[in-house]
């Protein structure tokens, strides 16, 4: 049953994030994973095993993203854009979304790496990295929210991603040069 | 060049404005380093978002309901309250009174969902354009009052009943999962699973139902009754969409109505039966939902301002 199934929780907002992150718009990232959910579905209904969820999901949001992006980008330009930098912007997303592998990306070290890096860092760092990465939270909501100043917020994404730099310095340039960038 | 990692942070959450987009691209092209820098931290938010473990729980026990009522509670006394607000429940048991923020009320707006996890594990999805006031007084017994409609998921508990009251009807729950739906003339409760008990408010008699019936409470005479209905297809709209099935148009506009907190004028064709079945998204505005229809069947609609729309058959499709 879709409705009750607690992985549906667990995906829709990573799969609404990941939308959003590159069409910069709420409601087409909401159709996009509402979309990309109900194939997920489908296809185990039919009896298909899927192994590995979210790099599934991810691709068909990827997908559906890119074709939503360039029709824009053929809107723009139809429309005559006088904004130069606009247009070369929306291509720019064009461009670094086409670079995404899901797939290459949830196998590689990254994710044991990333893990491992926030586990060290300490269980306020992990909460707050995370509550600014998924939640969408501003620093401010974060420091009320967890009862800690905005400036000890930005302590901790700060060091969050200096650390995450630095641990996934020898991986990231070579998934950047294997994404043909 | 230095980057402010607060509009990187906005331009990966796809948040930033188109000034800032623009801003984060130059600095992106600006160097080799740069790019690299830039590269980097956009695959580290991909991954982050595949990375299973995160453990940043900050309402409730699932990620992605808590962070829904953050971002739809919206504003930052809402975000400061929820975390007390949601202990309320806890704080009166052990009796220590805590005086600070309690969520009280919640609200969901106008094409908004909003969804909360009580301190007791209950889990609440509020229709949009529903309120629920949380009236416990710490005597064991948890009440809620609802205007609206909500889908409750009450977390089992056989000390502390949970007791949901509208206007007019009350139902009793030891720890189920049920939709009530208290909009004007006609309130009702449809159960999903487990048993509640069901009778107009400060009544004695209550009436038990089971799972996939409805208790229908008629304000006017003060009747009830009791259906069979499919309750999974009624309580769709808390994931975000509408089972369109066998529908006449009067049924599906009255839901889109509450729903979006419009009129619909839909009389030309109110008594039309949408002979497709389906699932409409409920998108955040009517418009997008509108041109949904529109592109499936052959209907029009026109929009005088923001709170009327007129819905019409394109001539000559009338059968």
């Amino acid at each position: 049953m879709l409705i009750s199934d607690e992985r549906y929780d667990r995906y829709w907002w990573r799969c609404v994030l990941f939308a959003r992150s590159y069409t910069c718009d709420q409601s087409q990232a909401e159709s996009m994973a509402a979309e990309a959910l109900s194939i997920f579905w489908q296809r185990r209904a039919s009896g298909e095993q899927i192994d590995m969820p979210l790099p599934f999901l991810f691709s068909i949001i990827r997908n559906k993203a890119l074709h939503f992006l360039r029709h824009e980008s053929v809107k723009m330009r139809a429309h005559g854009e006088m904004n130069e930098d606009a247009v070369r912007e929306l291509q720019f997303r064009i461009d670094t979304l086409e670079a995404c592998d899901p797939h290459s990306l949830y196998a590689s070290d990254v994710r044991k790496i990333l893990r491992e890096t926030l586990d060290s860092l300490g269980e306020k760092t992990d909460r707050v990295f995370a509550m600014s990465r998924f939640e969408g939270m501003s620093n401010k909501d974060i420091s009320i929210a967890l009862g800690i100043t905005e400036k000890a917020v930005e302590y901790h994404i700060t060091k969050a991603l200096k650390a995450l730099r630095v641990a996934l310095k020898d991986y990231l340039p070579v998934i950047v040069l294997f994404l043909g960038l | 060049m230095k980057m402010d990692l607060d509009i990187i942070g906005r331009y990966l959450r796809g948040e930033a404005s188109l000034k800032e987009r623009i801003q984060v691209m130059k600095w992106a092209e600006e160097s080799e380093s740069d790019r690299e820098e830039f590269m980097a931290l956009r695959r580290i938010y991909d991954v982050s978002l595949m990375d299973e473990d995160a453990g940043a729980v900050p309402v409730g026990r699932r990620p992605g309901r808590g962070v829904r009522l953050l971002k739809t509670v919206v504003s930052m006394v809402a975000a400061a309250s929820l975390a007390v607000g949601v202990t309320y429940f806890l704080m009166d048991d052990d009796g220590a009174a805590v005086e600070d923020l309690v969520v009280r009320s919640f609200i969901a707006p106008e094409g908004h969902r909003t969804e909360a996890v009580l301190s007791d594990g209950t889990e609440v999805c509020l229709n949009s354009g529903s309120r629920l006031d949380i009236l416990s007084s710490g005597t064991g017994e948890r009440r809620v009052r609802l205007d609206g409609e909500a889908y409750l998921d009450v977390a089992h508990n056989e000390d502390r009943p949970f007791v949901l009251e509208t206007s007019e009807m009350e139902v009793k729950v030891l720890g189920t999962s049920f939709d009530v739906c208290a909009y004007g003339d006609v309130h009702s409760v449809v159960l999903v699973e487990g048993s509640v008990e069901a009778g107009s408010l400060g009544g004695t008699e209550k009436t038990r139902i089971e799972p996939d019936q409805m208790y229908i409470y008629d304000v006017a005479d003060g009747r009830s009754r009791v259906e069979r209905v499919d309750a999974e297809s009624l309580t769709t709209w808390k994931d975000g969409y509408l089972n369109v099935r066998n529908m006449t148009a009067e049924e599906l506009f009255t839901i889109l109505e509450r729903y979006y907190g419009v009129e619909i004028d839909c009389n030309g064709i109110s008594d039309v039966r949408f002979t497709m079945s389906g699932k409409l998204i409920l998108e955040t505005r009517i418009d997008s939902v509108l041109d949904n229809l529109t592109s499936l069947m052959q209907m029009t609609y026109s929009m005088t301002d923001n709170a009327h729309v007129t819905v019409s058959l394109i001539s000559g499709t009338r059968q």
